[in-house]
């Protein structure tokens, strides 16, 4: 697991390869780069749907997944799919709107890596994970 | 009744910590208003029009003697001693201060009570069949069963942030008493050659839009209700709308894929769940259903034949042939007792009430009673031998009327009084409403009748499927309502048609009686006013009901 605090709550951008949301096409962030090559780093958009980005799972090591607001669901359910239905076992990092309050909950989807918004608390969030000594439904493992 | 085992208790123990923690944060300045509304609505506190709100829980309406002991000591205790029994089952009290919730929600913990999930865009309290277990109609428990998925959505990872609030009511019996065609998950069991099974319906509910669901699955196998629904939320949960927060049910969504495709996504989600680690198996089918064994019957026979019609004007026959159910125990039967009363909103009950009814219900009915979504109590194990005690202990506390699915046994939200979100009051229109029905030999006469009322388009008061339903709405300021004729809720569950133009809260009464009255002029003998208003139409009970009124 991992813990990233960063100034503004957004990772680095250089990190990623490709942009995948759900209307536009796919942005690359790199334009000279091939189309063919391998994406090992992606950000998906909360209204993507993984099967249209499927394919870059076998390449890839890491996936952000962006976070609108705390209140938004969909990457709660992305990451349960990447890893329940499509078997990817790389790095999930979750950033944006990334509250100590949930980190609990975005880690037993299977996200293991967590950028955590600005004003948060680290030791606070990191105090989340495992608050509870059992749960009534079985964690997605990383 | 479920009992909680010590991992229950730890795990209640530590969400009320967590909830302390919380509210501490959010006093001392640390936590902001925007964020704790949410981790507050998850654990059941609203703020209202007067002062917070707080939705107890009571999981497909179950609860115990103790427990209702324990809910009118904390009445007293935190709020003004009284407080209001919900459409989904739950209590509600309308004065608690927000400071002192951790302590009250710890009183609750101490009786295996939270307010878990009553709020929020998250899957709400499972609401069921209040005579499950005792009903003759009945093909399976459906207890066990909602007792797995309170379990199951209880702080559910994935299923916390959905789009909007998400409702599931199982019911295993022929007549639905649960309503699941106006839920977003509806559930009934049913039963083949080959065994146990659920149809799964989609996409019901009431509100701004009301919707009867759809089947998408005619025969899901139980051990597969867990993964099913999970794939359900998870469609949901990814493709409902977050741009608008009235089209972010997943009624919506059902009605905007179309049945077919909906079913499609269920299915495909579901590829990767099913038969997976959620699958449930028959050891814990077996351990859910062992909480929900019977009590100890006593071998008895049954007394007189079920009085099915009015005989005589004695109050305590009345009283049987209407608030008396029979049972699936020769010699027991099951009793419904109204809090529908006469100066009383309804729905409500004093502190004292609560320890009226928990003495009853240890005294006749093995220590537990149930809530139904009409508003009003059951005391499903009553020997037929003590009926006549118990009618006469019931009349002590003003809880014998014979009103069961009569025109006085109004479903009603707090309305305008309480909520902040109503746009008119709805309690008074039931008191209003209530007067004119103050001879009870008349209001048998007119038989079964549902009048549903709503203080706002919520539809909290169930307006859409009440055979006269009534909407509060505002116009420049003054309170208006809106009628509607013709829902029902159950196994042919229906949604009410508008009548006509909106009356004022000094007509709105009349006009309901003059509907009821309609009804009684055309009807055939035994015909309910369904069958009547779609035998007759629409236009005959609407010149009746705006006859005389200045628009």
């Amino acid at each position: 697991m991992k813990l990233i605090t960063t100034v503004n709550g957004y990772p680095e951008q250089q990190e990623i390869d490709l942009i995948w949301s759900g209307y536009d096409e796919p942005h690359r962030l790199n334009d000279a780069e091939q189309r063919s090559s391998a994406v090992s780093s992606l950000q998906i958009e909360p209204d993507a749907l993984p099967d249209a980005f499927q394919h870059h799972l076998i390449t890839a090591r890491l996936i952000l997944l962006h976070l609108p607001a705390f209140t938004d669901g969909r990457p709660y359910s992305l990451a349960a799919m990447l890893r329940q239905h499509y078997r990817y076992e790389g790095e999930i990092r979750v950033y944006g709107d990334v509250r100590a309050a949930q980190l609990d909950h975005l880690h037993r989807c299977g996200i293991n890596s967590f950028v955590l918004k600005e004003d948060q608390d680290a030791a606070s969030a990191l105090g989340q994970i495992g608050y509870f000594s059992k749960w009534y439904q079985p964690n997605i493992s990383a | 009744m479920y009992q909680y085992n010590d991992d229950d208790q730890q795990f209640l123990q530590q969400r009320c910590d967590q909830f302390r923690e919380q509210t501490r944060q959010f006093l001392a300045g640390d936590l902001t208003a925007e964020e704790f509304q949410q981790l507050r609505l998850r654990n059941g506190l609203y703020i209202q029009r007067l002062a917070p709100m707080l939705r107890i829980a009571i999981p497909y309406g179950e609860v115990s003697a103790k427990q209702l002991r324990a809910l009118a000591a904390i009445t007293r205790d935190f709020d003004k001693g009284y407080a209001h029994f919900t459409t989904r089952q739950n209590i509600q009290l309308n004065w608690p201060k927000i400071e002192a919730m951790p302590d009250l929600l710890g009183r609750l913990a101490e009786v295996d009570m939270h307010a878990i999930q009553t709020s929020g865009s998250c899957i709400r309290n499972i609401t069921s069949d209040q005579f499950a277990g005792v009903a003759t109609d009945e093909i399976a428990d459906p207890r066990p069963w909602a007792e797995l998925l309170r379990q199951w959505s209880t702080l559910h990872p994935e299923f916390n942030w959905l789009p909007r609030k998400f409702k599931i009511a199982v019911t295993g019996a022929i007549s639905d008493r649960a309503a699941i065609a106006v839920h977003d998950i509806g559930l009934r069991l049913q039963s083949d050659d080959a065994g146990l099974y659920f149809e799964v319906w989609v996409g019901g509910g009431l509100g701004r839009t009301p919707l009867i669901g759809v089947c998408i699955n005619t025969r899901l196998e139980p051990k597969h209700l867990i993964t099913y629904l999970t794939a359900i939320l998870r469609v949901y949960n990814q493709l409902g709308r977050r741009d608008n927060k009235y089209k972010a049910r997943i009624k919506i969504l059902v009605k905007a894929m179309g049945k077919l495709d909906f079913q499609t996504a269920v299915n495909n989600a579901w590829q990767a769940l099913k038969d997976g680690p959620e699958t449930i198996n028959e050891d814990s089918i077996a351990r859910f259903a062992g909480h929900f064994s019977r009590p100890n019957y006593l071998a008895l026979t049954d007394q007189a034949p079920s009085r099915s019609v009015i005989t005589t004007d004695q109050p305590f026959d009345r009283w049987c042939a209407q608030n008396v159910l029979a049972h699936q125990q020769p010699g027991y039967a099951a009793v419904h007792i109204s809090l529908k009363r006469t100066g009383i909103a309804p729905g409500d009950v004093s502190d004292r009430d609560l320890e009226a009814l928990a003495d009853l219900a240890d005294r006749y009915s093995f220590g537990e009673a149930r809530v139904t979504h009409e508003q009003n109590l059951v005391l499903a194990d009553v020997e037929q031998t003590k009926l006549p005690e118990l009618y006469k202990a019931l009349g002590k506390h003003n809880l014998d009327r014979a009103n069961r699915g009569l025109a006085t046994d109004m479903i009603c939200c707090p309305g305008g009084d309480y909520c902040s979100l109503a746009n008119a009051k709805s309690i008074p229109v039931a008191a209003a409403i209530e007067e004119t029905f103050q001879d009870a030999e008349a209001e048998h006469h007119l038989g079964a009748l549902s009048i549903n009322i709503s203080g706002c388009m919520n539809a909290c008061g169930h307006h859409h499927v009440g055979n006269i339903g009534i909407l509060g709405v505002d116009k420049k300021g003054e309170e208006f309502y809106q009628l509607s004729i013709g829902g029902e809720p159950g196994e042919d569950a229906r949604i009410g048609r508008i009548l006509g133009p909106s009356v004022a809260r000094a007509e709105i009464h009349w006009v309901v009686q003059r509907l009821t009255q309609c009804y009684q002029q055309h009807r055939l003998t035994e015909e309910a006013f369904n069958q009547t208003l779609d035998r007759v139409g629409i236009e005959v009970f609407k010149s009746a009901a705006y006859e005389g009124l200045a628009s």
